[in-house]
């Protein structure tokens, strides 16, 4: 993943279209897919300060 | 002034250099489109925040009113319509069923009128025909007015043109930042904020750690609100075109009195309803003599319930004198590239949590524009103290 983390960020767009195409458990997926990138991020960055 | 050179300028391999040029050229593209967009990019993704919850803004203030979905008497509505504005034509009736469940919207405008620029609307119970409260001008409602900003710049149709060139500096601006990501971050782990380097580190590192989790949905949203600028042309060009050819195939078909047509809209939507895909239903119905229809035909719009149905759209012409379904239009697929960039620009499609997911990515966005217009000016002024440094030692 090492400076390939905007890649991982057009999962977003990814997951807005499978919301959008999709219906029930598809739309579930979609926003998990949508909100990963956000959470990958605040993740990352609570672990870098927990090791400072 | 003494220029020195830098202490090693060795001319890189062609791979290298070819590699840096690119770099530099992404570099170049990044700073200025998104200099040159900041401003109008943050008036955007502030009214932008406001305005996904234009539905839940405009039912508190009792713009858009509420009523119970149950049965539809579109018949009902009709009468009381003519009733109450006897001086007026109607453009075209339209529904909601998720946004504005049980309610009809009539756009009304006076009989001489074609397009929908000087129109206004009125709401009404689609089960009682009851007029509703609350048919305000919406342009003149706070959502409007914002609308009308985000959308136009407060200049029509060219204001819209003028916003997707501003999603088109943002999409360069997004794709640039692909580039010039990686050499930035190569030595650095993702989610490090150097906090005791100073300033500029800081806001750096947090430009590229927000500006990449939240890129995939700002291209989402710049790359459909480019689309959704050349709305407008699209239209022009579909009747142009499309619907000239219909109309010009129909000249021959008497103009009806647009208002008081000889068959009722509810049984035109009935006959074009009858033709629809099962799970299909009524979007809008567009009334005969209009910019959007023959003199003598009524378009009735219908979508689907589910899925990328509920944001595509079919059209049927249904004849005015008649009342039997003349033909059904395919929309060319511009136009519904237009429909369906709508709800991915809108985030208007999966309810609060995605409407929490847009905010929270248009607010991050915003951050990450004005921290970037920083950084750009900060650089500048460091150069400038540098320069003014270098002066005085000469």
């Amino acid at each position: 993943m090492k400076s390939r983390e905007p890649w991982l960020g057009l999962a977003s767009a990814a997951g807005l279209v499978v919301m959008l195409i999709g219906d029930g458990a598809l739309d579930v997926v979609g926003l998990l897919i949508a909100i990963a990138p956000l959470a990958y991020g605040l993740a990352a960055t609570i672990r870098r300060r927990e090791r400072r | 002034m003494i220029r020195t050179a830098p202490a090693a300028r060795a001319t890189p391999p062609p791979a290298d250099r070819r590699r840096s040029r690119w770099f530099r050229l992404s570099l170049w593209l990044h700073r200025w489109t998104s200099v040159v967009a900041t401003i109008p990019f943050c008036i955007l993704c502030l009214t932008g925040t406001v305005l996904i919850f234009h539905n839940e803004i405009d039912t508190a203030l009792g713009i858009t009113p509420a009523a119970q979905a149950g049965e539809s008497r579109v018949a009902a509505c009709l009468q009381t319509l003519a009733r109450e504005v006897p001086d007026q034509r109607v453009l075209s009736l339209g529904v909601d069923p998720i946004g504005h469940p049980g309610v009809l919207l009539a756009v009304v405008a006076d009989p001489k009128e074609t397009g929908f620029d000087h129109a206004r609307l009125i709401y009404f119970n689609l089960e009682t025909g009851q007029r509703l409260q609350g048919d305000e001008d919406p342009d003149h409602t706070f959502t409007g007015f914002l609308l009308k900003l985000h959308a136009e710049w407060f200049l029509g149709p060219v204001g819209r043109l003028l916003g997707a060139f501003i999603g088109l500096l943002v999409v360069i601006s997004l794709l640039s930042s692909l580039v010039i990501y990686a050499p930035y971050m190569k030595k650095l782990a993702f989610g490090t904020i150097r906090r005791t380097r100073g300033a500029r580190l800081t806001q750096l590192d947090l430009h590229n750690l927000v500006g990449a989790v939240v890129i995939g949905w700002a291209l989402t949203v710049s790359v459909t609100g480019f689309l959704i600028g050349f709305s407008d042309v699209a239209v022009i060009a579909w009747q142009l075109t499309d619907l000239a050819k219909v109309r010009q195939e129909f000249a021959s078909t008497p103009a009806v009195d647009v208002r008081h047509p000889p068959v009722s809209a509810d049984r035109a939507i009935e006959a074009a309803l009858a033709r629809t895909p099962p799970g299909w239903g009524l979007s809008s119905v567009i009334f005969p003599g209009t910019d959007y229809t023959t003199p003598g035909h009524y378009g009735v719009l219908t979508m689907g319930s589910t899925g990328l149905d509920a944001r595509r759209v079919n059209a049927t012409l249904v004849d005015a004198t008649t009342g039997q379904v003349t033909r059904q239009l395919a929309l060319p697929s511009y136009l519904q590239a237009v429909f369906v960039s709508e709800p991915l620009h809108f985030g208007d499609y999966g309810g609060l949590p995605l409407k929490l997911l847009w905010t929270t990515c248009s607010l991050l966005t915003l951050f990450i524009v004005g921290n970037g217009a920083w950084l750009f000016f900060d650089r500048r002024r460091s150069r400038t103290l540098a320069r003014e440094d270098l002066d005085e030692v000469a």
